[in-house]
């Protein structure tokens, strides 16, 4: 295997390999900085020119820009509360309160680093362990996908901070946006009040950039007083602090983990491992008070989750050809353009091919943090511009992105509305949060739950045949009836609560 | 290690890749060829996503023609997704019959889906332009199935009803999984995934008894020996797996084709739709393309527009019986 | 506000449960397109009522859910908001015509003058450099093919 690396690595002796990644990556952060365009439209784009790059080109190109979106996304998310990509969604919670506590420059830089190990540890899965994971990920089946989306809603009510019962309409509010347009199984056309353009059902991107940053842009617009301006920060600021550094490192490993393991697992495996991580944190935190305020581990995580899933989500295609999502459908694209059809036997077919993408993904994490930590500097500079003028850049950016990502004015329309929707939502204090996983997890969701009920037939007792879906919603059951449990005690002393809390802006009422 | 002529071709290539990525769009500045059609870039605008098979095709004919030159113009794929492809078939068809705007469809949205929906387009309301690909449906199981062929599925099925299951999908899959039941007087336990690599994931997680799906899909998987096929609704054997019998020959009277077709609106002038039909029949007939196919597991129909527009006719009316009075 | 919120949702959600079931609801061997989204609304209309209840009764638990912190609270400036949702609907509504980049450049100048970005230089400015940075990124580098407008200014 090392030879076989060695042999991987000495490909890169050419230096259109080199040059080839490094386009990659640069492209890559760069559609993943922008809100709204994505890897997706990036490798479409590039899907024309596959054929001259060669397969081996392709792969290493859409890698880069891949992984080097995975890097970029967080960036708005952290500096502007505007995520860019739905797996930076979680990021954008603690992250841009670190930012508003002055913290920016740490944030963006654990978020690089945290990316950058993540980014390792899944290649590194990726060398050892790809085909007996991939054998272990087929076994998975809707049962399962089930389970796994229903845990993955049910701990994000129970554990945000706000009202269980506004989280739980808001996840409703979600899947039941999710549900206009196409139905998953059968391709019937549902809720769309006789039009073509409701066929489409409404951009998730749309949606993200409206209840996000259109409704961020709207509260800035809403302001009676101006707030002060931000200086820019001084080199030392950039840097994490000892303690910053102390607890994001075990934070970022769990994530990889989390999002390694989640993104063997069909479907949008990257954002729901971004919830689990912050969820995951959350739960094991002994300051749990101090997420959504800027904790660190909330930014760690969930970035470290994101890229480890984005690593893994190769195994699939590599292994089996299949591809998981669809990044990994143009990545397949690409190989079967230019004649390579990779199946189960592709890495026994391929051995130099496979191990120059390895070698690679190595030679691009490291690229992305040589890329990434400088900016940071220059990132955090953007800060210093006053609000008057942030708030229209803002807009211009979510109105680019929107249109880009579908070539659509009704995307455009569809992000104005859900930014007014979403601004006044959030002002009676409901989880934007809750409502983009659950547009997200909702085709998946219903899709599994519904093959589950044919599997069934109706009769429960099916499920009692499928051990590993019953093991998620126990551990989802355990931790909810924890955190009640916690909370009726919290209840019973509400003192203490206010206690700790006395420090905080906002008075925070025990859990429903 | 092949590495260098890799490479080779790669340093050439990324000239190619960066003067791209720079400048993709100097090719729509390049000067008028005469007054005639094509004056600019054409949209060839496909249903489903960038990745997609459909896509994958379409992207492979498109690259043939545009390395060719010979059309004069560029053609682009625009990827319009969603609502079971009725949202592209509606952009197409409600285009102006310019030239500039085709589309390459599966035959579903035209055919099958209309029957079952209210869509916002007339299916008989098109121009039918070259069929592309015309391909079988299989009856897929994992390799360790131990269903051999269609006679053993349907032993198995008779003896447990409603407990094999079979997984389904999009119409152009349902109909010849009830045609099975119907002809077979058996009933399955009907499980519907969203596309092929769906089915294909549950199939080697024997998550699944048995998957409907087509022969470009299942063919890596067939020839490592993951996956084996039962059986095709094609009429004859096929070339790409000769050991799989079709359905008719085990006795089942089964036959269904799905077509991938080039379709423009209604109303395009005869010169255009005659420019449109010669190129893409002369990317069709190429080495290059028969060479892509044969990899990518597809079967080259390259039938001409009145064949094409009889096949999607003779099919939709062969759905009529079965789907029946399901809208 | 809350209340008149909460009470909106509910609308919504038994609407969309009526919906569903003209969607179809199916069987447990078939089940219909209005299947999953029925069960939505069978969660969503009695969650809904909950928080309206909690609202009309003032018990509601008034914390922000945790991404929004004290920001969505307290007074607004509501013709700012107005103004700067009209200044971006703009976009859609002309963008077709007139040229996405362009309809953009100048609602964004707009939009800074609402939001009281001083003087002229700095708002035009401001558009006129987003314009083409978004031109060069998206129309040249990425091949995005923005609505070029009658004008063909992009």
């Amino acid at each position: 295997m090392i030879n076989d690396l060695a042999g991987g690595f000495a490909a890169f002796a050419d230096p259109t390999y080199l040059l080839l990644a490094l386009a990659g990556v640069v492209l890559g952060t760069l559609v993943g900085v922008l809100p709204g365009i994505g890897p997706i439209g990036a490798m479409s784009v590039l899907l024309g020119i596959t054929t001259q790059v060669g397969p081996t080109g392709s792969l290493i190109l859409f890698a880069g820009i891949y992984f080097g979106s995975t890097y970029g996304g967080s960036t708005t998310s952290i500096l502007l509360n505007v995520p860019g990509e739905a797996s930076s969604v979680v990021t954008a919670i603690d992250g841009n309160q670190m930012t508003r506590r002055g913290r920016a420059g740490p944030a963006l830089t654990i978020a690089a680093i945290s990316s950058f190990v993540a980014g390792t540890i899944s290649i590194v899965g990726l060398m050892l362990f790809a085909p007996t994971l991939s054998s272990v990920a087929v076994k998975l089946g809707p049962p399962e996908y089930m389970a796994l989306c229903l845990a993955g809603l049910v701990l994000l009510a129970a554990l945000s901070n706000g009202s269980a019962a506004k989280s739980v309409v808001m996840i409703c509010a979600g899947l039941a946006v999710g549900t206009v347009g196409i139905d998953p199984a059968d391709g019937d056309l549902r809720f769309t009040l006789g039009t073509t353009t409701l066929a489409e059902g409404f951009s998730f991107i749309a949606l993200v950039m409206g209840v996000f940053g259109i409704a961020e842009a709207l509260t800035m617009a809403g302001r009676r007083w101006s707030p002060e301006r931000v200086s820019a920060p001084r080199l030392r600021e950039l840097l994490p602090n000892r303690e910053e550094t102390r607890q994001a490192a075990p934070a970022a490993l769990r994530g990889s983990l989390i999002g390694f393991g989640l993104g063997l697992v069909p479907g949008p495996a990257a954002v729901l491992s971004t919830f689990a991580s912050y969820v995951t944190e959350k739960k094991l935190s002994r300051h749990p008070e101090k997420f959504g305020r800027g904790a660190v581990e909330g930014v760690a995580g969930p970035e470290a989750a994101n890229n480890a899933a984005a690593g893994a989500a190769f195994i699939p295609l590599m292994v089996l050809g299949i591809p998981f999502a669809p990044t990994m459908a143009l990545v397949l694209a690409a190989l079967l353009l230019n004649g390579i059809v990779p199946g189960p036997t592709f890495v026994d077919d391929q051995p130099e091919m496979f191990w120059t993408v390895i070698a690679a993904m190595y030679i691009g994490n490291l690229m992305l943090l040589v890329l990434n930590l400088p900016l940071v500097g220059l990132f955090t500079r953007l800060l210093a511009v006053p609000p008057q003028a942030m708030m229209p850049f803002i807009i211009g950016l979510c109105v680019v992105g929107v249109y880009a990502d579908g070539n659509s004015m009704f995307d455009v329309v569809v992000m104005l509305v859900a930014g007014l929707l979403g601004f006044l939502l959030r002002r009676s204090g409901f989880s934007m949060a809750a409502f983009v996983l659950a547009v997200v997890l909702q085709p998946t969701l219903e899709t599994s739950l519904r093959q589950t009920v044919a599997y069934s037939d109706g009769n429960a007792t099916y499920l009692l045949g499928r051990p590993v879906a019953m093991v998620i919603v126990a551990a989802a059951v355990l931790t909810l009836v924890a955190s009640a449990a916690r909370a009726l005690r919290n209840r019973r002393r509400p003192n203490v609560i206010s206690a700790d809390q006395s420090s905080q802006p906002t008075s925070q009422p025990p859990r429903q | 290690m092949n590495v260098i002529p890799t490479a080779g071709r790669a340093r050439i290539a990324l000239v190619a890749a960066l003067t791209a990525l720079a400048l993709l769009a100097t090719a729509c500045g390049s000067s008028d060829s005469g007054s005639s059609y094509p004056r600019r870039d054409v949209q060839v605008i496909v249903p489903y996503p960038a990745g997609s098979g459909i896509d994958t095709t379409t992207r492979a004919l498109v690259d043939i023609i545009n390395d060719d030159g010979d059309f004069g113009h560029r053609l682009q794929v625009v990827n319009r997704e969603g609502g079971a492809g009725s949202v592209g078939t509606t952009a197409i068809l409600n285009a102006k019959p310019d030239g500039y705007t085709i589309g390459v469809v599966p035959d579903g949205p035209l055919t099958l889906v209309p029957q079952t929906e209210d869509v916002s387009y007339d299916p008989d309301k098109l121009t039918v332009l070259n069929e592309l690909i015309a391909g079988p449906i299989m009856f897929v199981v994992p390799g360790g199935s131990p269903f051999k062929d269609l006679g053993d599925l349907v032993d198995a099925a008779k003896a447990h009803p409603s407990s094999i299951t079979i997984g389904e999908g999009p119409l152009n899959y349902r109909i010849p999984a009830d045609l099975l039941e119907q002809k077979a007087g058996v009933k399955l336990k009907r499980v519907k995934f969203d596309g092929d690599q769906a089915t294909t994931t549950a199939l080697l997680g024997k998550n699944v008894d048995v998957g409907v799906m087509q022969l470009a899909s299942a063919l890596p998987q067939l020839s490592s020996g993951k996956l084996r096929a039962l059986g095709i609704t094609s009429a004859d054997t096929v070339d790409l797996v000769p050991d799989v019998p079709t359905f008719k020959s085990q006795g089942i009277d089964v036959e269904w084709l799905a077509y991938n077709t080039l379709i423009a609106p209604e109303g395009l002038k005869a010169d255009v739709k005659d420019k449109l039909a010669s190129t893409f029949e002369k990317a069709l007939k190429s080495d290059a393309f028969a060479k892509a196919a044969k990899k990518l597991g597809l079967i080259v129909s390259a039938a001409p527009p009145e064949e094409a527009a009889k096949h999607l006719k003779d099919k939709a009316a062969n759905a009529k019986q079965v789907l029946g009075s399901s809208k | 506000m809350e209340s008149v919120t909460a009470g909106a949702l509910l609308v919504v959600g038994v609407a969309y449960g009526v919906g569903a079931l003209n969607e179809g609801f199916g069987s447990v061997h078939d089940t219909g397109a209005g299947f999953f989204p029925f069960l939505v609304a069978v969660i969503l209309v009695p969650a809904a009522a909950f928080v309206l209840v909690q609202e009309l009764r003032g018990t509601a638990t008034s914390a922000p859910a945790d991404e929004d912190e004290e920001d969505f609270q307290g007074e607004v400036h509501w013709p700012r908001i107005g103004g700067v949702l009209v200044a971006s609907a703009v976009v859609p509504a002309v963008g077709d015509d007139v040229g996405l980049v362009t309809t953009l450049s100048v609602a964004m100048i707009v939009i800074a003058k609402i939001m009281g970005l001083k003087g002229w230089w700095a708002p035009v400015a401001l558009g006129v450099a987003f314009g083409v940075a978004t031109w060069l990124i998206f129309v040249q580098w990425l091949y995005v093919p923005l609505p070029a407008g009658r004008l063909g200014l992009a």
